[in-house]
């Protein structure tokens, strides 16, 4: 009876705190749901493994006539596909091999936002009837890399999918790939996309699907998001050129030699250029040119910064909170006290103990901490980032946190 | 209201006036860290192909319209036409933002060569002079370091179809609805795509308006309670209830306004903070009236018993 009471005479104060409490503890949750979000950003693409110099790697033979004849020839094509390998196997630096392109996909699921102009400032195409596939297609935004590449930017897959890189072979009966996160609705795992791959169709095995935001630095921008890209995986070495695939090996290893190359920022230019002409003394490939591409750190460290400021900021906030929060509750916890010291003193009159007291009062305040978990639990389901694991932290905080409360309100009563 | 009493509903006031200027202030700086990571744009802005003067007139739906072109390759230098330019909210490490009725002006990065003339500041651009007003970038190494931004009606083409970058609330929708969804794009966001920070940051600015709120009632509530004797000695003593119900309402008013000014010149005298005075007013107004609200409130109950 006395709880009925009790709730019937401090409704409002009762209110009061529970939506304090509850309001705080939502505002920390997505605290702790950013702060978590904050460290993987900082752990996949700013940590000091990425600190490093980039270099982009391209080939000179720009003349149309001195591409096609170069194209023509199986000896110097073999060459080429030599120093890409060497290139890839490394030395001091890593090179990471990225092109993109837009992929004709045969009866496309998508619409024209997955487009390759979509975006830019190309237009976009939309869907066509395609003479090679007898069928209507459209026009993908993909982007093919080497293991290296990968790795380097740290790209995971939603369930967690390996590339086999090593089984990476564009002559065989299907190719496995990656599809941006935008495409989880559209596609499932296993599906096969046909897709004309300079000039041959190639069955694409949809082996999973990249995490949300997956990002890569590509012409220039560090925030080059894959989320509505086609992921085509390059194979790990070059092989022989064979007669009746000249036209698309040729192609296909122009598009491989172009990629950036990954150096320590110990590692002098000096030093880079003269490994690479090891390289191309080893494998008889000259017709390059490399560029320093200083854009990559400084983006790197500021866009690092930005996140960090942003964490600063949001933490500065919520202390703000949590001190207006602990200051309100303390009114509150006063008021309310006030209001029930009347009905404990009509118990003690009544003659029952001081323990007894206690504890009624306790139960009362028992319904206030209830509430407000309940008003939390209400609006955190209605929440769109829900996790089960930041959960359980804010949970661990609550109770630290509203256990101090309860206790130092436990000790008013025994002083009174 | 003894001096305790008082004491309380001051540190109150203060306690909520201070949360609701911090709120703005994080609204603010939270603004700036989103433009800085996105090229200046909001998550809202959309790249469209169309005729600006064709779209700049059909487009008064939206009242902070911005429309962008770019000058160069890579998109570094830019020119604006702003709808109403007291809603620009560039990060700025030195100077100011542009002001109604200013053109031939330019903001830019820290790194961009600029010329200077008597000492004024220029930026040229195809030979032709623009004033420097301020300086892009939330601190002088920034992102937006290279950028330019110029402030030149001329520089937008005429009627033909061009790509333009177009920004506000409402951009998107308020695009298709005039042109359909063809010839537009959502931009891939910017830095603060790589976390939480576009759904949080709302969510903890509300979470936060609402605890101000609820402070405010309280603290009403309590400004109420603790003058109940006093009002009720007042009326017996022969003065209506409205005549002491508008004494203790002028009484908040003055206290709520000396807490409001107190608070600004905190933040300017302690972090360099000044607050455009439409936010300190609908601060003190929003303030002020959840106080008197809630008071009026508990005033009522007290006078009619009930």
């Amino acid at each position: 009876m006395g709880i009925i009471f009790d709730m019937r005479k401090n409704f409002p104060l009762i209110v009061a705190k529970s939506l304090v409490f509850s309001l705080f503890f939502l505002a920390f949750y997505n605290f702790l749901s950013f702060s978590q979000e904050t460290d993987a950003a900082i752990n996949q693409s700013f940590s000091s493994d990425s600190e490093v110099n980039l270099y982009t790697l391209t080939d000179t033979l720009v003349e149309a006539d001195e591409f096609s004849e170069f194209r023509e020839s199986k000896n110097e094509l073999d060459k080429l596909g030599s120093f890409y390998n060497a290139l890839n196997d490394g030395g001091q630096f890593t090179f990471l091999s990225i092109f993109d392109q837009p992929l004709p996909v045969k009866d496309f699921r998508g619409d024209e936002t997955y487009d390759y102009g979509y975006g830019t400032e190309m237009s976009v195409q939309g869907k066509y009837f395609d003479e090679d596939f007898g069928a209507q297609a459209q026009n993908v935004k993909s982007i093919q890399m080497n293991k290296n590449a990968f790795e380097f930017y740290k790209i995971r897959t939603e369930g967690g999918q390996e590339i086999p890189w090593k089984e990476i072979d564009y002559s065989g009966s299907e190719v496995p790939i990656l599809l941006g996160s935008n495409y989880a609705n559209l596609y499932r795992v296993g599906d096969v996309i046909q897709g004309n791959f300079y000039f041959k169709t190639l069955n694409l095995r949809v082996a999973g699907f990249l995490e949300p935001g997956s990002s890569i630095f590509y012409k220039n921008e560090i925030n080059h998001y894959l989320d509505s890209y086609i992921l085509i995986p390059y194979p790990d070495t070059l092989r022989g050129i064979t007669d009746e695939e000249q036209f698309f090996q040729g192609i296909l290893s122009f598009a491989m030699i172009n990629g950036d190359l990954v150096a320590r920022k110990d590692l002098s230019s000096a030093q880079l250029i003269e490994d690479l002409q090891a390289i191309s003394r080893d494998t008889g490939f000259y017709d390059y040119t490399l560029i320093d591409v200083p854009t990559y750190l400084v983006q790197m460290s500021l866009t690092k910064s930005i996140i960090e400021d942003n964490y600063t900021l949001l933490l500065s906030i919520i202390l703000a909170m949590g001190i207006g929060v602990i200051c309100v509750t303390f009114f509150i916890n006063r008021g309310i006290l006030v209001r029930r010291w009347e009905g404990g003193l009509v118990y003690w009159l009544l003659g029952r103990s001081r323990e007894e007291i206690m504890r009624e009062f306790l139960w009362y305040s028992t319904i206030e901490y209830a509430l407000a978990f309940l008003i939390f639990w209400l609006a955190f389901v209605a929440l769109p980032n829900k996790n089960e694991f930041i959960l359980m932290n804010s949970l661990f905080f609550m109770l630290m946190f509203l256990g101090a409360i309860y206790c130092t309100k436990d000790m008013c009563w025994v002083n009174i | 209201m003894t001096l305790r009493q008082s004491g309380a509903i001051v540190f109150l006031l203060l306690l909520f006036s201070f949360l609701l200027s911090a709120l703005h202030v994080y609204g603010v700086r939270q603004e700036a860290i989103t433009r800085e990571g996105n090229k200046l744009y909001t998550a809202e802005s959309i790249e469209v192909r169309g005729s600006f003067t064709d779209i700049s007139a059909r487009l008064d739906n939206v009242q902070d319209l911005k429309i962008y072109t770019n000058l160069s390759e890579d998109g570094d230098i830019r020119n604006i036409f702003m709808r109403d330019s007291s809603r620009v909210n560039f990060p700025l490490h030195s100077g100011r933002s542009f002001i109604e009725g200013e053109s031939q002006k330019a903001l830019v990065g820290a790194e961009v060569v600029t010329t200077y003339d008597g000492g004024i500041e220029y930026y040229i651009f195809q030979e032709k002079r623009y004033e420097v007003i301020g300086h892009l970038g939330r601190e002088t190494k920034s992102l937006l370091e290279k950028n330019v931004i110029l402030n030149d009606p001329a520089l937008f083409g005429s009627g033909a179809d061009e790509p333009y970058i177009l920004d506000g609330s409402g951009v998107h929708n308020a695009f298709v609805s005039v042109y359909g969804s063809e010839n537009v794009a959502l931009r891939d966001g910017g830095t603060n795509k790589r976390t939480n920070v576009d759904l949080v940051s709302p969510l903890l600015k509300g979470f936060g308006l609402l605890l101000v709120v609820l402070g405010c009632i309280s603290t009403g509530l309590l400004v109420g309670r603790y003058s109940a004797g006093q009002n009720g000695v007042q009326h017996l003593q022969g003065a209506t209830h409205r005549a002491v119900f508008l004494r203790r309402a002028g009484e908040v008013t003055l206290l709520v306004a000396a807490v409001a000014f107190v608070i600004v010149s905190a933040w300017s005298v302690l972090f360099q903070v000044t607050f455009p005075v439409g936010v300190v007013l609908s601060g003190f107004c929003v303030q002020l009236c959840t106080v008197l609200t809630a008071f009026g409130f508990s005033f009522v109950k007290n006078v009619t018993g009930a």
